[in-house]
């Protein structure tokens, strides 16, 4: 039997729990995104040029630096409305 | 300043490489700090996590255990297994495997959390007094050494390794192989090699070798007669 994939969501409240804990100011914001990253298996570079971002401000969206209304639209829609 | 306000981001593109999802280039990826990784191992190799898991869960009896239980259990083994990716070595066992120790400490941990509480005949037992879990795991060659003072058996084995003129480093790399042997480890020459400064084959010679001197020694020597059907000497 092929194991059930792990449930949306579960895995980015760990992530974000992990993050909180490091000190991220947006830690759900942070672990949305890099669920959107991880899933489609980039790197920050290559996921970064086809967001269409600067690498840069992915790294920092990713380390829990801005908040989801500080993002350009590409990564602010990966982020659920009402996660800051 | 807000980021929208920097200069123009870079256009969208289509032209790019595929991703590489194999277990060596994520893990690379986990021992590199990228935490995006964790999500990339649970989604394309969640379910060989999940394997290990279910055989931890079957080793302490919890075999009746639902879907959402299982997948936490995954979740946690994935992240454990980001935080030791940097020790990790292609070429060798795979992650969930080599890692099963640490999966096996999230499952037990996950049991015993759920498990009954101690009934009130132990509450005699002094708060000071309750033995502390270990949270670092000691050297094969220490939990040995402890053992051959503790365990009357395990000096047996020290006692016929003796017998057979297999050193401590060798009996030691026997134990480590038989170990990852057990873990399910389907090449423990080729993971053990490094740890031990020689070639995966000059390791397997070494096995053989120290195995057979011993198994002479356990047939031939009465003293070592309960050491027979050791799988350390079969």
């Amino acid at each position: 039997m092929r194991c059930p994939l792990p449930a949306a969501g579960a895995l980015r409240d760990r992530v974000a729990t992990e993050l909180e804990v490091v000190g991220a100011a947006h830690a759900d914001v942070a672990a949305a995104i890099l669920e959107v990253r991880g899933r489609s298996g980039l790197d920050l570079v290559s996921f970064a040029t086809r967001a269409g971002v600067e690498v840069d401000l992915l790294h920092r969206a990713e380390a829990g630096e801005l908040a989801r209304h500080q993002l350009p639209g590409a990564l602010r829609r990966m982020v659920p409305a009402g996660l800051e | 300043m807000s980021p929208r306000s920097e200069s123009p981001a870079p256009r969208p593109s289509r032209h790019l490489p595929e991703p590489d999802v194999s277990v060596e280039a994520i893990m690379a990826r986990l021992a590199a700090g990228d935490t995006a990784a964790v999500f990339t191992l649970a989604e394309h190799h969640g379910h060989r996590v999940a394997g290990v898991v279910r055989r931890q869960l079957t080793r302490c009896g919890a075999d009746q255990v639902g879907r959402d239980d299982l997948q936490s259990l995954v979740l946690d083994a994935c992240i454990e297994l980001g935080h030791v990716a940097a020790a990790w070595r292609p070429g060798g066992a795979l992650p969930w495997w080599w890692a099963e120790g640490r999966i096996r400490a999230v499952v037990n941990g996950w049991v015993g959390v759920h498990a009954d509480s101690l009934d009130d005949h132990l509450s005699w037992v002094e708060a000071d007094e309750r033995p502390l879990a270990r949270s670092v795991e000691d050297s094969v060659a220490e939990t040995f050494a402890r053992l051959v003072a503790e365990v009357p058996l395990v000096g047996l084995v020290a006692e016929a390794a003796r017998a057979a003129n297999v050193d401590d480093v060798a009996l030691v790399c026997l134990l480590d192989y038989s170990i990852q042997q057990d873990q399910g480890d389907p090449s423990p020459a080729h993971t053990l090699a490094e740890r031990y400064g020689v070639t995966p084959e000059t390791l397997r010679k070494r096995i053989s070798r120290g195995r057979s001197r011993l198994k002479k020694v356990v047939a031939a020597d009465p003293r070592f007669a309960a050491l027979a059907d050791f799988a350390l000497v079969a």
